[in-house]
């Protein structure tokens, strides 16, 4: 197990140097600078702010003076925000983005798993059906319409719910948690439906009826342990996005998240901030698919978590 | 013998979009205290539906239509699910057939053995948990608290229906279903499950319904035998009388293609030929009659009713070479005989 992990970390560590390779690369490539504005910038402040910021060194050196911050958890300046690091947008915003997330993956858990069960034990009776009919909406309206649907009706018309103002009144969480869950809500539900289906047609849940276990009791001991797989392969990634900030939601309602960080980062030409937030982004979803594996081993007896014998 | 289960015209349809199936057609037979009666037929002649309607286990879109299954003098099927509940893994439980896919992957051997135990006994884990090891030791699984811990992908085949056996014990049945308990088993494995099924049944006079369609099974362990053909019963009797004096084509066609030991090496199997009828349409008259080498006119339009013989009572036969006046054909087949 110990091994395991520790093998997994460097092949985590490994991905993520290349994240960050491609991402220099790439984001290098694209003509403009973080000081390139509308405004023309005399020539010789242009030169003084590249020169702090080392940007007038070669591109190589550059990389590797990155790689050497990066390796001591520094992440660097931002060079829109003066005085500010990408370690302060992360520590500040991060909590934020994380709130929202954890909220929506609740409800979506909360709402989703039982939806799924019930769907495939009333399999195309009218619960299936009205469940179903709700989870392929949830699957195909992307939240970027659901948001705004949900502020149409709810903040504009009937004036229930507070359009943005987060931090002010806890009613403003209401409508970014529903339009973050309604996806993952309605990929659970279809989830655990199928896998559900699949597990109550196995020999062992005839023997577990044969048993004179109650319904309910089949359902919760026999079924539940082994159609959850999928649903916890999903999660990994699952969280890792939602609870580092999701870009449309947070700028719809102005929710001073990472997501919304992130969009202003590309189009700021934020190089810092820009990087950062990838790496992060991308070691949180790396640590996320090792606690699905670990996770995984915990649910399912026949898994193992070996390192590779040499 | 006293009698313990008596099924009386049972009938189980299931309702598909091409219509009814009549999977169980008219079902009626009795198992005595301590008895072991076995089902044989084709696949899909209904044995195990017979079983699962005494369970009332009978997954959508089937329904149990009509009849009663009578133990210890109360009809199951007029019992509420809840009462049904209680039935089932105390009074009746079930043996099947693949120990592989029978156990559930994620739980231990002990929780799935205690389980039954607890739901249908007022003990606590302990005394449960004492229960299940006694269990263990009786299907003579070694080192049986070791055993509990374990999961069932830890355990061979045949551990694993020794597992399902103490399960199916562990609340002291009146009554065991086995369906098909030694098919996916290794030859050597079936000998030992069969054997193992006849000394607990002898111990415990636990009666046994075993469904297969292995006559070397049935001749092991069975007292009676039942032989189902397309949903009914059509021959019906001890052991002993079916195997050395067959009535129905069907049962001479079943045991026809039964390799053994004592026929010479040149001798071919003979096989049934066509496939069983389809339940949508079964045939009319003898169901048997499209497949029966020796049907005749009356056999494609009337049913025939079950014919006991001048020797015994207790052997019926649903064909009509048995009435008085049917043509007298070489009854007994050569494979038998020889």
């Amino acid at each position: 197990m110990a091994r395991y992990i520790l093998q997994r970390f460097f092949s985590a560590l490994i991905a993520l140097w290349v994240l960050i390779t491609i991402t220099f690369i790439m984001m290098h490539a694209v003509p403009g600078g973080p000081f390139a504005t509308e405004k023309a910038v005399p020539e010789a402040i242009l030169r003084n702010l590249e020169q702090k910021y080392g940007l007038d060194q070669p591109l190589p050196k550059q990389y590797i003076r990155y790689l050497g911050n990066v390796i001591r958890l520094d992440l660097g300046p931002s060079y829109k925000f003066k005085g500010q690091t990408v370690n302060d947008f992360i520590r500040r915003e991060f909590p934020v983005s994380a709130e929202i997330g954890i909220l929506s993956i609740i409800l979506s858990l909360l709402v989703g798993i039982p939806a799924g069960v019930i769907s495939a034990f009333r399999q195309n009776k009218w619960q299936d059906n009205a469940a179903m009919f709700v989870a392929i909406i949830g699957v195909s309206v992307p939240s970027f319409i659901v948001a705004p649907l949900l502020m149409y009706v709810l903040a504009l018309k009937l004036h229930w719910l507070p359009a943005a103002m987060w931090g002010m009144t806890w009613k403003q969480a209401v409508m970014p948690v529903i339009s973050l869950a309604l996806l993952p809500l309605a990929t659970f539900a279809r989830l655990m439906r199928s896998s559900t289906l699949d597990v109550i047609s196995q020999d062992y849940i005839k023997t577990a009826r044969s048993k004179g276990l109650s319904e309910l009791q089949v359902v919760w001991r026999h079924v539940m342990k082994n159609a959850i797989m999928p649903v916890v392969t999903y999660l990994g990634p699952l969280i890792a996005g939602i609870l580092t900030g999701t870009f449309v939601i947070e700028q719809i309602f102005a929710i001073p998240g990472l997501g919304r960080e992130y969009v202003w980062s590309v189009t700021n030409r934020d190089y810092t901030v820009l990087l950062g937030l990838t790496i992060f982004y991308g070691a949180f979803l790396l640590m996320m698919n090792l606690l699905v594996d670990i996770v995984y081993g915990f649910l399912d007896p026949r898994i193992q978590l070996t390192g590779h014998k040499e | 013998m006293e009698t313990l289960l008596s099924v009386k015209n049972l009938k189980t349809s299931f309702f598909t979009y091409a219509g009814e199936v009549k999977a169980v057609d008219g079902v009626s037979f009795d198992v005595g205290l301590g008895e072991a009666v076995a089902v044989v037929g084709e696949s899909g002649c209904g044995k195990s539906v017979t079983a699962m309607s005494i369970q009332r286990l009978i997954p959508e879109p089937g329904k149990i239509m009509s009849g009663e299954v009578i133990l210890a003098g109360r009809d199951l099927l007029k019992l509420r699910e809840k009462e049904m509940q209680k039935v089932r893994g105390k009074d009746i439980s079930m043996i099947f057939q693949d120990p592989m896919t029978s156990l559930n992957p994620v739980l231990t051997i002990g929780y799935q053995l205690m389980e039954s135990v607890v739901r249908h006994e007022n003990v606590d884990k302990a005394k449960a948990r004492q229960r299940a090891i006694e269990s263990l030791e009786m299907v003579r699984i070694p080192s049986p608290e070791k055993r509990l811990a374990q999961y069932p992908h830890q355990l061979s085949g045949g551990m694993r229906q020794r597992a399902m056996i103490a399960m199916a014990l562990s609340c002291r049945p009146k009554l065991i279903i086995a369906d098909e308990p030694t098919t996916s088993l290794d030859v050597t494995i079936q000998a030992q499950i069969i054997e193992l099924l006849k000394e607990l049944a002898r111990e415990t006079k636990t009666s046994i319904i075993l469904i297969t369609h292995n006559l070397g099974v049935v001749a092991g362990l069975a007292d009676r035998v039942i032989v189902m053909y397309a949903g009914k019963i059509v021959e019906y009797g001890p052991v002993k009388e079916i195997y050395a004096d067959p009535r129905h084509p069907y049962t001479w066609g079943l045991l026809k293609s039964v390799p053994r030991l004592d026929e010479s090496d040149k001798q071919r199997l003979v096989p049934i030929y066509g496939q069983p009828p389809d339940l949508l349409k079964p045939p009319t008259g003898c169901r048997f009659h499209p497949r029966c080498d020796y049907a005749m006119k009356i056999c494609q339009t009337e049913e025939p009713p079950y014919f006991t013989s001048d020797c015994c009572s207790t052997h019926l036969a649903s064909c009509w070479l048995q009435h008085p006046a049917a043509p007298k054909v070489s009854a007994i087949p050569k494979a038998v005989t020889a």
